[in-house]
């Protein structure tokens, strides 16, 4: 038996070492770079959904297309982003083999700008080498107070600038209590409790509740209507010459007292601090909520398989669930400007040509020839195009794309946006209705407030994670635990000189002024 | 196992009560894998409609099930895993046993050098992007052996063994001595035999490393076609984000039920496991039988 | 039990005094022991001590692209920013009681559980249990988290819907810090138990039964024969496995921590590892962490050696 046992190992370990063998040499190699004609390699690290596949060479037309127009043969390793993504990165880094082009974020890139892993790209990123991107979706301007310590190493990847944030009502079961559609604050709150104790949905029970949220079982929630309501938008704004970290004001007393009056009535879901991102709409889905935040331009749709209306009417069983988006401040700011998204970095340590063509690449891809095939496959025989309007040929995609790995979202990785618009082009989509199109309108219309214009980051020594943490157990402790949320200024005295608060706005406000021309400061303790 | 001539009535029980509370806990562990399939089998609309908590299943569906295998990577994953399960856990036994025997002979002149050292790499560690270099410097990349080589011996596990060589009486391998065998018959013939309990016990644990391996397969390995099955069944898992809106077609997006296949990915994984360790029990069962070997 | 090692204090001079003069001839006639050790030797020489001088990052600060060689040195710098932090001795605190609950309360119902299941004759229900017990442990924590938050969430957990309409103040287990620490415990109990256990279950196996016949011969019941008999024969795993957690006293179970961890009961479930990553996400690190890391080993290497000699002076073998 043991010999048999011993024949089976050495087997198996001839089989598993030829396998290991020939995958090295047939797939993924890297052709000579010094034959004639021959392709350049080109290596990059990009992110995409857990379930993207890149499917065999023959079937993958978008790295046909790329390898015969700029000559190359392009190499692309994905996954989807989070701890495991930055932990290869970082390995393939520290080995010598940077990938020519590699996807990021705030933190990180700084980090790599700081090391040197991130080339300079003065001369790289500019209208003249890049034309589609400045055309079509980051500015000049933009690109410049996207910049970190002084250098001109990192671009954000094109990136939607409206992002649809909105508030989301059961209009239904207003409909049901004979209420109106709220305008304002105090009409929200009141829509809140009346479906809290007024039983909407008509099933005989008291389980519905009028708000819920997500804490992430981290933080307050800035879904709560009570920070804007004081004037805390976002996550900083300026304010006259004024920097301001909107966690960490003094008007957050305020915020906070409001937001336990309301959790007094009974009208929000006491799930919401443990809730992950993702619960609060699920809750939503389940009818056990009225009122709910939500992103996406097409959350609401009437035929999004994944968003709140057909999946209410599923879950719950009630055809006549309807979200319809509102909000309270429409008219004063609802929340800041979209701030450029997370950047892509090019390698230091890759040879100029490698990078140059890269840079092409990318530019095709923010252009409509890359977009349209990188995003609705080949026109003809996936789509057809009637002028700035697309239509899908869905069989042939589910075929083709869906079925196929879904591989098109590995492309995406650098143009995540939507719908084609920034384009001038249009998808023709057959499912989209009259309601629908309202609702796009109604957010459209929401005042949006500038941003800081930059982003900012902190200096080696500032220890940003603890004072955010302490902020978020300060903030809990005080709608948890506490009578009222008279000692915030006494803990803000303290997030800002024992846990450094001072000198990172201060840092921060900076940076601002650095970016934007005008002067703007940061008032502490 | 105990032997008694008399039980008592404070003997029976005694007996009962442990039969009671192992049933209780036996129930316990049992809860949460009845749960875990019977969401697997459930549609996820369901499971919301319940409040996200299912007990008994009303409609069943092998949607879950089907995504997963008909994929095309998983059959794959699931044939590289088996590969490198069987052979690295008989590589990982091979290794470990051959270096605790040796390190359980009090008398070897630098074993206890030997041992310090060891014990200093389990509380000592250079992190992950040193080992990542290491395992490239020496040629792993990309190939099968990165997921067996780096961890080869366990040092927990080897210091089971050694602790269980060290307990076996020194009587049986002198008198293999005597009868002329060397070491390496000794070893072979004499305490292997004696030791199934515990080769079946670390066989189990370097096996389940192995079957639950996810680290390494995305560190050290390109080519997706050797991607282990727990690689690809997280990657089963579809986690769309809010803030990255897929920039597909709205009527494209499927209407795939996550945590269904979330769990289904669970099962997948654990009923192999399951399923193979009362095959494994025997061997804990049977006591040694040093008279039969003293005769 | 050995038969050179044992001997009494004078002749052990005189060994040891052969063993030197014979440095030679003893390598000759171990000459298979040795061989033996080589692949596992070389194994833990590449695949451990070559990447171990990347602790040295822990004195360094970092630079990605220099690598370890070119990075800047900085003394005991990342030290004195773990140690200086407002939230250290929180940290150092909840993750030292974490980690001796975990080493009293996990170690305790692994080995009762054994014991149980060895005094069980009926097969069928021992395979069974043994078999449902160790389930668990190959369900992530992400699993199981889901399922206690199912059951004890504030608004929706079933538990608690219950209570509430029973008209009694529902128990709040996941946010509430006086509870915390133990549902811990409890959680990684049922986890871990039955999996745990199969060390012990092997050690038992091996136990003589000529001893057991002995025992009962001399009259000997049940609870007799398991103080005489049973636990001195699994003594020394028992011992070993109490040594290998003291080594790693300071990781105190970050997977589980992290995913129960909620801004409520940062005081008390706060630890070392999790403050590292909430770090991490701010700001991308390198030397900080491998600072820690030092330090959690340093300390479990004063307490492997501590308990590896109390371990011998009590009469047990200890690791070496």
């Amino acid at each position: 038996m043991k010999r048999t046992g011993f024949i089976v190992l050495t087997v198996m370990m001839l089989i598993l070492s030829a396998c290991g063998g020939t995958k090295d040499k047939a797939g993924g190699g890297e052709a000579p770079v010094g034959e004639a004609g021959a392709k350049m390699p080109l290596k990059w690290f990009v992110v995409a959904s857990a379930d993207a596949q890149l499917p065999a060479k023959d079937r993958d037309f978008v790295k046909k297309t790329i390898d015969e127009k700029f000559g190359v043969d392009l190499t692309i390793d994905y996954m989807p982003y989070g701890a495991d993504f930055q932990n290869k990165l970082n390995s393939l880094i520290s080995s010598g083999d940077t990938p020519d082009v590699f996807y990021s974020d705030g933190v990180s890139s700084n980090q790599y700008i700081k090391d040197g892993v991130a080339r300079e790209i003065k001369d790289l990123v500019t209208p003249q080498t890049m034309p589609n991107y400045f055309k079509y979706w980051v500015s000049e301007k933009d690109l410049g107070m996207y910049q970190v310590q002084g250098k001109f190493a990192r671009a954000p990847i094109p990136y939607a600038k409206n992002i649809y944030r909105s508030y989301y009502i059961r209009k239904d079961w207003l409909d049901n209590l004979g209420l109106s559609m709220p305008t304002n604050y105090d009409e929200m709150i009141e829509a809140m409790k009346a479906f809290t104790e007024k039983d909407p949905d008509g099933n005989g029970k008291n389980d519905t509740y009028g708000f819920t949220t997500y804490g992430g079982g981290t933080n307050m929630s800035l879904d709560f209507p009570e920070f804007v309501k004081h004037g805390l938008i976002g996550d900083f704004i300026v304010e006259g010459d004024q920097f301001i970290d909107t966690r960490t004001d003094p008007r957050v007393e305020q915020v906070l007292n409001d937001i336990k009056k309301v959790m007094a009535m009974g009208v929000v879901d006491p799930d919401w601090l443990l809730a992950k991102n993702g619960q609060q709409l699920e809750k939503a889905e389940q009818g056990k909520a009225g009122i709910v935040l939500g992103m996406g331009k097409n959350l609401a749709f009437d035929n999004n398989p994944e968003g709140l209306q057909v999946k209410t009417k599923q879950i719950t069983g009630n055809d006549k669930a309807d979200w319809e988006p509102f909000h309270p401040f429409a008219d004063t700011g609802t929340w800041i400007e979209t701030v450029p998204g997370n950047p892509f970095l090019l390698s230091s340590q890759s040879p100029g040509d490698k990078i140059k063509k890269s840079v092409e690449i990318l530019d095709w891809l923010a252009g409509e020839e890359g977009f349209l095939l990188t995003h609705y496959g080949q026109e003809g025989t996936h789509y057809t195009r009637e002028g700035g309007k697309i239509k899908i040929n869905q069989e042939a995609f589910k075929k083709d794309v869906t079925d196929n790995g879904n591989f098109l979202t590995v492309y995406q990785w650098f143009t995540p946006i939507p719908s084609p618009e920034p384009l001038g082009l249009e998808i023709d989509d057959p499912s989209i209705t009259e309601r629908d199109k309202k609702i796009v309108e109604t957010i459209d219309s929401y005042k949006i407030v500038p941003s800081v214009g930059t982003s900012v980051v902190v200096k080696e020594g500032m220890d940003l994670a603890g004072l955010r943490k302490r902020m978020n157990e300060m903030m809990v402790s005080i709608v948890f635990d506490e009578k009222d949320a008279s000692k915030w200024p006494e803990y803000r005295k303290e997030l800002m000189t024992k846990y450094g608060g001072n000198e990172i706005f201060s840092y921060y406000a900076e940076q601002v002024s650095n970016a934007s021309g005008k002067t703007v400061t940061f008032a502490g303790e | 196992m105990p032997v008694l001539f008399k039980k008592s009535w404070s003997d029976r029980l005694v007996d009962g009560g442990i039969y009671a509370i192992l049933a209780f806990f036996g129930l316990l562990t049992l809860f949460p894998l009845y749960y875990v399939v019977i969401v697997s089998f459930t549609p996820y609309t369901e499971v919301l409609r319940n409040g996200g908590f299912l007990l008994v299943p009303r409609t069943f569906t092998l949607d879950a099930f089907k995504v997963i295998f008909t994929s095309g990577v998983v059959p794959r994953a699931l044939g590289v895993t088996l590969s490198v399960t069987l052979l690295g856990t008989a590589l990982n036994l091979l290794v470990t046993t051959l270096l605790a025997y040796s390190l359980s002979k009090k008398f070897l002149p630098g074993r206890n050098v030997v041992l310090m050292g060891i014990v200093f790499t389990m509380l000592f560690s250079g992190g992950l992007i040193p080992t990542f270099l290491t395992v490239k410097m020496t040629g792993l990349m990309n190939t099968i052996w990165a997921l067996i080589i780096p961890g080869l011996v366990s040092t927990f596990n080897m210091l089971i063994m050694k602790t269980y060589f060290e307990g076996l009486p020194q009587e049986v391998e002198e008198a293999a001595k005597v009868d002329g065998c060397g070491d390496v018959a000794t070893l072979a013939k004499i305490v292997l035999p004696l030791s199934m309990p515990i080769m079946a016990t670390l066989g189990l644990f370097y096996g389940v490393t192995h079957w639950n391996a996810y680290f390494p397969g995305i560190m050290y390995l390109n080519d997706r076609s050797l991607y282990p099955l727990q690689v690809v069944l997280r990657n089963m898992i579809i986690t769309p984000s809010v803030s990255q809106e897929l920039a597909v077609p709205q009527t494209q997006l499927s209407a795939l039920p996550p945590e269904s296949i979330k769990m289904a990915t669970v099962v997948v994984a654990i009923v192999p496991v399951l399923v193979v360790y009362p095959f494994l029990q025997k061997y804990f069962i049977k006591g040694m039988l040093i008279g039969a070997v003293k005769g | 039990m050995g038969d050179i090692a044992a001997v009494a204090p004078a002749e052990q001079g005189k060994r040891r005094r052969i063993r030197r003069e014979n440095g030679r001839r003893a390598f000759w006639r171990y000459r298979w022991l040795y061989l033996f050790m080589v692949p596992g030797i070389l194994y833990y020489l590449i695949y451990h001590y070559v990447p171990m001088l990347g602790l040295v990052v822990a004195f360094q600060d970092y630079n990605l692209l220099k690598g370890i060689a070119g990075s800047p040195w900085v003394g005991l710098d990342n030290f004195r920013t773990v140690f200086s932090s407002p939230d250290f001795p929180v940290l150092m605190k909840n993750t030292l009681l974490l980690s001796v609950y975990r080493i009293v309360f996990n170690m305790l119902p692994d080995l009762v559980l054994a014991l149980m299941l060895n005094e069980i004759r009926v097969r069928w229900f021992k395979k069974t249990v043994q078999t449902l017990t160790y389930g668990p442990h190959f369900l992530s924590w992400i699993i199981v988290y889901g399922l206690v938050y199912a059951f004890f969430a504030p608004g929706s957990g079933l538990v608690t819907t219950f209570m509430r309409d029973m008209g009694w103040t529902p128990v709040d287990v996941m946010t509430n810090s006086s509870v915390f620490r133990p549902m811990l415990i409890l959680t990684e109990i049922w986890k871990s138990t039955g999996y745990g256990a199969i060390i012990y279950l092997a050690a038992l196996a091996n136990i003589n039964q000529e001893l057991y016949e002995a025992a009962a011969i001399d009259g000997a019941g049940r609870w007799r024969q398991m103080w005489n008999v049973t636990l001195p024969g699994i003594r020394d795993v028992f011992i070993l496995m109490l040594i290998l957690r003291l080594g790693h006293i300071l990781d105190a179970g970050f997977e589980q921590v992290y995913i129960f961890l909620n801004v409520r009961v940062y005081d008390v479930g706060d630890i070392l590892d999790t403050w590292i990553f909430r770090r991490g996400i701010e700001q991308m690190q390198f030397s900080v962490p491998a600072a820690v890391g030092v330090f959690k080993s340093l300390i479990g290497l004063v307490l492997v050696l501590g308990a590896n000699k109390i371990a011998k002076k009590l009469g047990g073998s200890g690791i070496w």
